[in-house]
């Protein structure tokens, strides 16, 4: 059952005993809060979140062992050069879902990332069903055209990825000699293909998210996005082995399984991810609270147990042992990262030393210690440790991060002004103290770009385009809007407000909508001169199961997906905890 | 020839067209909302919405916006200022006039009994009931809205009219009511019995009218430059991965 959204400050009952009794209800006075927004909801925060049992990938990979789905690669029609069309199948106990992928070979001129961009080394689509030969035809036309296609409603998600220049090419030179590339190599990029959009949820033609919220495989966020990245990690394997085999049939070899799962899926996010925390806050405040509600439940056992200190221990080695394979040439994420694995490092000696296991309340204590002794980056890593060997307490909450946007809530004209300046007061304190004529806190606009429509933010005192700006700003507009209420009487209703003052409807409706929802909003000025994108990014990344976080720029991020997964034909072989390689 | 529309593209595209023609995004965002609840019921809300944009790029938003709908106390006729552009026929935005009684149902419904509102010269008529639509639904009221021979009731999330359809699709209508009272059981059952919308979870957008709405839609995005597309989204214009 859904968990409903609780007001900050109360806990969703559990009714999980710990195995040493439960002479205590779960739920005890101390660690009974859930973190504040005003904590949590900063971007600096949340630009450190790291991936956790919660992420989307993480729970599709769970889901998909634990009803044992078949996965298969059911059509391979390519040629020596690259260029053809490969079907893989995802069967689960109700329904079945094809990526079909459309391949070709580009000059590395041609190859870019951007939005902007007009073609691929590969184009996929991932079709509800099992396609026939028309579908196949209908798709081989407007699937490699992208944005400038059109796919249907038997069309879940629209992709594209690109080889990776790094490593793509020795992998095929090294498999075609007969050998396997060089490790290191593999891990310095860790991945063969990197997706540069996956679009969902009505965007091209392709099915509305609305119309398969129904099926249990999908009801969890992003389940279809996560399905396509993880059959094309698949696919970015087999057209390397093709390759290789192309280039010399009588030796080449194939990649070793350890090989392939060292590798995920690369993707390089942009701004056009950024706009979706703000756009879909009442689904965003359910992943976080989520999130938080996971943290409160470990927090509030009394005890812990010989076998859950003994999983914490061993996935904070082996989280120690991932750390150290990320790496990053943005020198604000190479200082981030070496105080990373140092925090991981005193995390390690501190609980050599502890005693706070033989106590009440330990994992109360592991946070504790985090929150005072820790960088953010290595508390919201805690937050993430804590969650993987307590599955029974966290695993359920999947169902709460989903949303119903469609008519979920409609301005209640009857609000009085007063009401409505109660809540800036109280929830954008901040916001009513910052001068949003001062340039620095107006520095930035988002906006859509003409060019294929790709979100951008501009400089707004020295670039043309501010008159056309996207409504992201709702701080800055909060503020305006506590303005305008004070011309009305206070018990003024609200409708009249916002038939005199069109402009102000957008964020009258946004501040009601979020009132019951603590975590909905970000509390930092998103058009500062300060702001760092890539912190959006990021948390967005994180909730998808991303890690290996590699920032190109404020507003550019690159990072992998699925690193260490099991490969399709073995998913029931491994843990859960996948995402953290064993230790070597 | 038809575009094939998810229904979150068409309420995108309604959104960003109709910002592009001068409402603004509050009400654009209530206006992709709306015509995305007709069209799901089947009705070619679109092209109704489409007609309109050009009188509402026309008039400045006091010429088109109606007076307060809340004042149930002299039955004043709703009309338009005449404060529009030559050779455009004044008229009232049936995107201000949706939200602007929207936004009044709550009040309007503490009061007893049956409120009616008259409105004259509304463009585009039909589109209202789409944004009365959920409001109707969470106060329990049905809500009939009459112009040119036609009828349209919306009450517990349904919709349904009778009437010619091209009577449905009128332009303007020079006069119209809204009537509201409370829902009983047995208007509900009967609209229940008579309703056969058809749920559509597509929308057909005739080609000339998508043509149109994206048009509009293009006023909303920024033209790029040389810097801009090189600095504005972040990555670079090459791979070099």
């Amino acid at each position: 059952m859904p968990l409903s959204p609780l007001p900050v400050g109360r806990a969703p009952e559990t009714s999980q005993d710990t195995e040493k009794g439960a002479e205590a209800s779960p739920i005890e006075s101390v660690g009974s809060e859930l973190r504040p927004p005003a904590q949590v909801m900063r971007l600096q925060r949340l630009g450190s979140f790291h991936q956790s049992r919660l992420s989307f990938l993480r729970i599709l990979l769970r889901r998909m062992t634990g009803e044992r789905w078949r996965l298969q690669r059911t059509y391979w029609d390519v040629d020596s050069t690259g260029v053809g069309t490969a079907i893989y199948e995802a069967r689960g106990p109700a329904r079945t879902y094809s990526l079909i992928a459309f391949a070709r070979s580009l000059a590395d001129a041609d190859r870019s990332d951007r939005v902007i961009a007009n073609a691929w080394d590969a184009s996929f689509a991932l079709f509800d069903g099992v396609p026939n030969a028309a579908d196949i035809k209908r798709l081989s036309a407007q699937v490699p055209l992208q944005e400038a296609g059109r796919v249907s409603r038997s069309e879940l998600t629209l992709s594209r990825a690109n080889r990776s220049v790094r490593i793509f090419d020795h992998v095929r030179q090294a498999l075609a000699a007969g050998r396997q590339p060089d490790p290191e190599v593999l891990n310095e990029t860790g991945y063969l293909m990197r997706t540069t959009a996956v679009y969902g949820s009505g965007k091209f033609g392709a099915i509305d998210h609305r119309f398969l919220r129904d099926r249990d495989e999908l009801a969890a966020p992003f389940q279809a996005e996560m399905l396509t990245v993880y059959l094309i990690r698949q696919f970015s394997f087999d057209i390397v082995e093709h390759l290789a085999s192309a280039d010399a049939p009588s030796q080449a070899s194939t990649l070793a399984p350890a090989s392939k799962r060292a590798l995920g899926v690369g993707n390089a996010t942009g701004l056009g991810m950024a706009p979706f925390l703000i756009n879909h806050p009442v689904l965003f405040n359910n992943w976080i609270l989520a999130r938080e509600t996971a943290l409160q439940r470990i927090r509030s056992l009394p005890y812990a147990t010989e076998n859950t200190v003994d999983a914490f221990r061993d996935v904070v080695g082996r989280a120690r042992q991932c750390a150290s394979t990320w790496s990053s040439a943005h020198v604000g994420y190479q200082s981030r990262i070496k105080h990373y694995r140092q925090d991981l490092a005193r995390l390690t000696d501190w609980m050599l030393k502890t005693d706070c296991f033989e106590r009440r309340f330990p994992w109360d204590a592991v946070f504790c210690w985090a929150q005072d002794q820790l960088s953010i980056e290595g508390q919201e890593a805690v937050v993430s440790l804590l969650f993987e060997p307590h599955g029974e307490l966290v695993d359920d909450l999947v169902a709460m991060m989903h949303a119903d946007e469609t008519d979920s809530h409609v301005l209640d004209g009857s609000m009085t002004v007063a009401d409505m300046m109660a809540v800036i007061e109280s929830g954008y304190a901040s916001a009513l103290e910052t001068d949003f004529t001062n340039h620095e806190q107006s520095a930035r606009f988002w906006y859509v770009s003409e060019e294929k429509l790709e979100p951008r933010i501009g400089e707004r005192h020295c670039e043309p385009g501010a008159d056309r700006e996207s409504p992201l700003a709702a701080s800055r507009d909060a503020v305006a809007l506590y303005q305008v209420c004070r011309q009305f009487d206070a018990h003024d209703p609200i409708a009249v407000l916002v038939l005199q003052y069109p402009d102000l409807r957008h964020v009258a409706h946004r501040l009601q909508t979020l009132m019951r929802y603590p975590y909905a909003e970000i509390q930092d000025n998103l058009i500062a001169a300060s702001l760092q994108p890539i912190d959006m990014l990021r948390c967005k990344l994180s909730f998808f199961g991303a890690n290996h976080f590699d920032p190109r720029s404020d507003r550019w991020v690159r990072i992998t997906l699925a690193r260490h997964a099991p490969l399709m034909d073995e998913l029931t072989q491994f843990a859960d905890d996948w995402i953290y390689p064993p230790a070597a | 020839m038809t575009f094939d529309c998810s229904l979150g593209e068409t309420e995108a595209l309604v959104m960003r067209a109709g910002r592009g023609a001068g409402l603004s995004w509050g009400q654009a965002q209530e206006a992709g909302r709306a015509v995305v609840r007709l069209a799901a019921a089947g009705l070619p809300a679109v092209t109704w919405l489409a007609s309109a944009l050009p009188k509402i790029q026309a008039t400045p938003y006091a010429g088109r916006c109606p007076g307060n709908p809340f004042d149930l106390s002299g039955a004043v006729a709703n009309k338009p200022s005449p404060d529009t552009a030559p050779g455009v026929r004044p008229g009232l935005c049936p995107v201000a006039l949706g939200c602007g009684l929207a936004d009044a149902l709550p009040i309007n419904a503490r009061r007893c009994g049956t409120a009616v509102f008259e409105f004259e010269s509304v463009w585009s008529p039909a589109l209202i009931a789409g944004f009365l639509l959920p409001v109707a639904k969470r106060l329990g009221l049905s809500v009939r809205l009459k112009f040119n021979q036609t009828e349209m009731v919306t009450m517990h999330g349904l919709i349904s009219s009778n009437g010619d359809p091209q009577c449905l699709s009128i332009e303007q209508a020079e006069h119209v009511l809204v009537i509201l009272k409370l829902s009983d059981d047995t208007e509900h059952a009967a609209m229940l019995a008579t309703d056969s919308s058809p749920g559509m979870t597509r929308c057909e957008i005739d080609d000339q009218v998508y043509a149109q709405l994206q048009a509009y839609a293009y006023k909303t995005y920024v033209p790029s430059t040389a810097v801009t597309r090189a600095e504005g989204a972040g990555a670079g214009l090459t791979d070099n991965d």
